[in-house]
């Protein structure tokens, strides 16, 4: 058999591994570059979320990640011919508290209204006239994010995976990688059971199979398993508008918002941290769930539901992804992970940096704030808005 | 016309029955009479669906019957349709017109043209569910069930059995022929619950969590939460439809629902019925039928010449809101026969929907046209506390029923701690006979056991082709859209086609579609798919969350 060697190998066919191997071939088409993706592409979190995108983060340094990213995304549709279904229908924070109010005002204030992405600030009086059908007991004033939306986060996973390899990249489903080969201080292939395939460069992008694959080259990487289910509807006629979002404290993290199918989907925050890589449900929580979301939108309660599933969160302790390489790793090493719940919006420009900080050699600014070095020096990243 | 001989006296009444008489029971309508289709998959839905009629009708066995409304297609998606047609095509989002320049306006046609209903004002209130903690949970009240419950009351252990119908039984027993009365086995009912058994009728296994599961009591509109510490599941066997065109028209039903409608309802206004399936099935049917007096014309298989590989048939249901004829050609003889009702006892396929949430590995078993939750001869699964009793499919004899459904609940017995060695060892070697005797069985069976799909080699068509055969009536995916989505994503992975094409995504959750789509892949695209861990999500039938809050709901503005 022809000997193969790979100039990259991405292990991981979710959004960020696809968006990664799309990024190189489109920047150096001569490259030869293969995904390899242990089950069906964007098995994870890239097919196992809400399909909502937002600009707005509490620092900068993901602020304005994201709005580029979504930039990227909104000209996905005549890059790959794929229509992702982009509705820009905004994400509306609920405020209950002043501290809360003070908060999204000083980042409004500091961070999106010098990037170009203000919000609007509403009084409850134009809630209820714009919202009727919430229940605003409790709120004293509304965020309305007109720059942020929805889209149908399969087709962006297809979208890349078809552009990889209209590009000639190589897909491989199906196909568990065991370990990352090194020799000599540099990466030298993956093993996939049967045989080693070489590679130059190998980039992990497994979500929290990650750590196993980093681990016994004794990478620690500070990622934890978040799982969040999701409550589905049956389709009604479009009414929600916006992603609402709960934010008073008592509320735990809930969301509310209808997709383009007429289906009202939701979630709420677990109290504690539930890892599960089998994607099982849990009737305690889809009773708290109703709950809190009745209370927010009374006419819930009548609509039926249709399915409860679950997905993960890949978060790290910034809430912040992790991209890049640190120089103690083998060379050739990178990673792409810990996307917090944010992988699918951000996954276009991550793509984008990656393949020139690859190709190029050197780090893109944007790119600085979020090397895995930045555990080892304590340079975290304050993220704390990790709704949606 | 005098055909409600077939009714039987009961002393509930039927939810089904006070519908039909209430004229108040909607079959929604598909919506490729008006195709707009695609990403959104457009669901098939009845706007002012039943309030109750979620529990007591499943419209996946029961489709049609008679007093069927359809609704006319709303206005405002006709337009669009003259509109943008292509838009509302599957693959039509991605139409580069669309795509560059006009999608931003589309967002405002496709969030009218979807006649999804409103959603509810009114206020409802529902009952405080029920806990139940349960040694065992048994899922399905028919042969196996049962047994699995005898097995386990022997050892001292008090299981729980559920079941969906008003009438323990299921269908080996309820819909059997010989059975014309129709009624309940009433000793072993009574003899299982002086051992401690408790048996709830009416309840559907609603939803597979974690920490519960839960079912539906849709007589009392209440859930009921499960505790257990064993699971068996019972299931039995549903009738795959067959692809055909038009078998998503109302009037359409599979022979176990014939028979059900028959036993229990009667039916009104039928003139004359096409039977199409396979011989086995067709024989109860012909004799209901004959009893009944309704006139009956029927393609069976046997019929076909047996020698030749591949007949050329094609079936196709024609009619606007309902069956009205059926047009037959095989190997070029065509015809167009009258038909109030197309029945089809057609193949069976393994009721995996309560297996399937489960997240248990499935093993595809070809002379089934199904997946079958992977176990051993003991009826034990991937799962410790997860047992599955009967054959899993209804494919064998009543005697199979018995015996693996007894030797399930001793399975589960001896997870409970007790010891069952001696009898299990006996029962377990009469499965084997079984087995023996019979190859094409043991190679069914078998492979399940051993945890491997048998595909022959030569895999024969038995479905129709023609591209304009709904697959999935739920999100009105056609076979057409099945291949569009294919040569899209370029894999024949049931996950991704899946994720592509909407199927499978809408009301019922794939029960309908998945066997089909699977089945369809293997014949046409080859084997590929061996097992699959494919996940149906709960809950089984869609339910008003609020079920969920004691107390009800105010009334809200919208």
């Amino acid at each position: 058999m022809k000997k193969h060697k790979y100039d990259v190998i991405v292990v991981g066919g979710g959004i960020i591994g696809l968006s990664i191997a799309y990024h190189l071939l489109k920047k150096n088409s001569k490259l030869k570059v293969a995904v390899f993706e242990s089950r069906y592409f964007g098995r994870g979190g890239s097919t196992r979320n809400a399909g909502h995108f937002r600009v707005h983060f509490w620092t900068k340094e993901n602020t304005v990640y994201a709005k580029k990213s979504v930039e990227m995304i909104l000209k996905f549709a005549r890059e790959t011919g794929w229509n992702p279904t982009i509705h820009r229908s905004g994400y509306l924070w609920l405020i209950g508290e002043e501290d809360t109010l003070e908060a999204f005002k000083r980042y409004d204030r500091e961070i999106w209204r010098p990037l170009g992405v203000g919000v609007s600030f509403l009084d409850i009086g134009e809630v209820s006239e714009r919202y009727r059908y919430l229940n605003l007991e409790g709120f004293i004033s509304a965020v309305y994010a007109p720059q942020d939306g929805k889209l149908h986060h399969d087709i962006l996973v297809y979208g890349y995976m078809d552009g990889f390899r209209r590009r000639g990249g190589e897909l491989h489903i199906y196909t568990p990688v065991l370990s990352i080969k090194t020799s000599g201080g540099k990466v030298s292939g993956i093993d996939i059971g049967t045989k080693v395939i070489e590679a130059e460069n190998i980039v992990v992008a497994a979500g929290d199979y990650t750590d196993d694959l980093l681990s016994p080259l004794n990478i620690d990487l500070p990622i934890e398993l978040n799982r969040k289910e999701l409550y589905v509807s049956e389709p009604y006629k479009y009414f929600i508008e916006p992603l609402i979002i709960d934010t008073r404290k008592d509320s735990e993290g809930l969301y509310i918002s209808q997709t383009l199918r007429g289906e009202v989907m939701g979630s709420i925050d677990y109290p504690e941290v539930v890892g599960d890589r089998e994607y099982n449900t849990s009737l305690k929580h889809y009773t708290r769930y109703v709950e809190k979301a009745s209370r927010l939108l009374p006419s819930i309660g009548g609509m039926s539901v249709m399915r409860v599933w679950s997905g993960n969160y890949v978060s790290t302790v910034d809430r912040s992804h992790i991209i890049g390489r640190d120089d103690h790793w083998p060379r050739g090493l990178y990673v792409a992970t810990g996307f917090s719940g944010h992988g699918l919006m951000m996954a276009a420009y991550t793509g984008y940096l990656m393949a020139k900080h690859i190709i190029d050699g050197d780090i893109p600014n944007d790119m600085k704030p979020f090397t895995p070095s930045r555990f080892k020096y304590g340079r975290l990243i304050n993220e704390s808005l990790v709704i949606g | 016309m005098r055909i409600n001989k077939g009714m039987i006296e009961s002393e509930e009444e039927p939810l089904l029955k006070k519908l039909l008489e209430s004229g108040s029971y909607r079959w929604g309508y598909s919506l490729r009479y008006l195709r707009p289709r695609g990403f959104s998959t457009a669901e098939v839905w009845t706007p002012d669906r039943v309030e109750t009629g979620y529990g007591g009708v499943n419209p996946y066995t029961y489709r049609g019957g008679d007093e069927v409304v359809v609704r006319n297609p709303p206005k405002k998606a006709m337009l669009i349709r003259r509109l943008v047609p292509s838009l509302l095509k599957l693959g039509g989002y991605d139409h580069w017109l669309i795509r560059n320049y006009l999608w931003g306006k589309a967002i405002d046609y496709i969030k009218d043209a979807l006649p999804n209903p409103s959603p509810p004002k009114h206020k409802k209130t529902f009952h405080p569910p029920i806990e139940i903690s349960t040694d065992a949970l048994i899922v399905g009240g028919g042969l196996a069930g049962l047994n699995a419950a005898q097995a386990l009351a022997e050892y001292g252990v008090r299981p729980t059995i559920i079941d969906m119908d008003w009438k323990i039984g299921g269908r080996r027993v309820l819909y059997n022929p010989e059975n014309t009365s129709g009624l309940e086995p009433k000793d072993t009912i009574s003899r299982l619950e002086e051992k401690g058994v408790k048996i709830l009728r009416y309840t559907i296994f609603q939803g597979f969590h974690e920490d519960a599961v839960y079912g539906y009591n849709w007589r009392e509109d209440r859930l009921v939460i499960f505790k257990y510490k064993a699971l068996i599941l019972a299931t039995g066997f549903y009738e795959n439809p067959p692809l055909i065109e038009n078998i998503d028209l109302p009037g359409a039903v599979s022979a176990g629902s014939l028979l059900k409608i028959l036993k229990w309802f009667g039916v009104r206004n039928i003139k004359r019925v096409f039977l199409f399936g396979l011989e086995r099935w067709l024989d109860p049917l012909r004799e209901n039928m004959s009893r009944l007096g309704i006139e009956y014309d029927e393609l069976s298989f046997h019929t076909l010449d047996p020698k030749k590989d591949k007949h050329q048939y094609r079936l196709r249901l024609i009619g606007r809101e309902r069956v009205e004829k059926v047009y037959v050609s095989i190997d070029g003889d065509e015809e167009t026969i009258d038909a109030d009702l197309f029945v089809y006892a057609y193949e069976v396929t393994a009721n995996n929907w309560a297996s399937l949430q489960t997240g248990l590995t499935h093993v595809y078993v070809y002379g089934l046209g199904g997946y079958i939750p992977w176990h051993d001869i003991e009826g034990r699964t991937e799962r410790d506390n997860i047992f599955i009793a009967g054959a899993c499919g209804g494919v064998y004899t009543e005697e199979y029923d018995i015996y693996s459904g007894y030797v399930a609940g001793l399975s589960a017995a001896e997870y409970l701690g007790k010891d069952v060695t001696g009898d299990k060892k006996k029962y377990v070697m009469e499965i084997r006979r079984m087995l023996d005797k019979d190859i094409e069985f043991d190679k069914m069976m078998g492979s399940v056991y051993r945890r491997e799909s048998v595909i022959p080699a030569k895999t024969r068509r038995f479905y129709i082709d023609g591209e304009d055969v709904i697959i999935c009536p739920c999100t009105d995916v056609s076979l057409e859209d099945l291949n569009h989505a294919i040569e899209r994503v370029r894999y024949v992975d049931l996950d991704m086609i899946k994720r592509y094409s909407g199927l499978s995504t809408g009301r019922c959750q794939g029960k309908l579609c998945l066997s089909n789509t699977l089945k369809y892949l293997h014949e046409s695209h080859g084997g590929v798919i061996r097992t699959i861990h494919h996940r149906i999500r709960p809950p089984y039938t869609p339910h008003p969350i609020g079920i969920f809050k004691v107390g009800g709901y105010e009334e809200t503005q919208i």
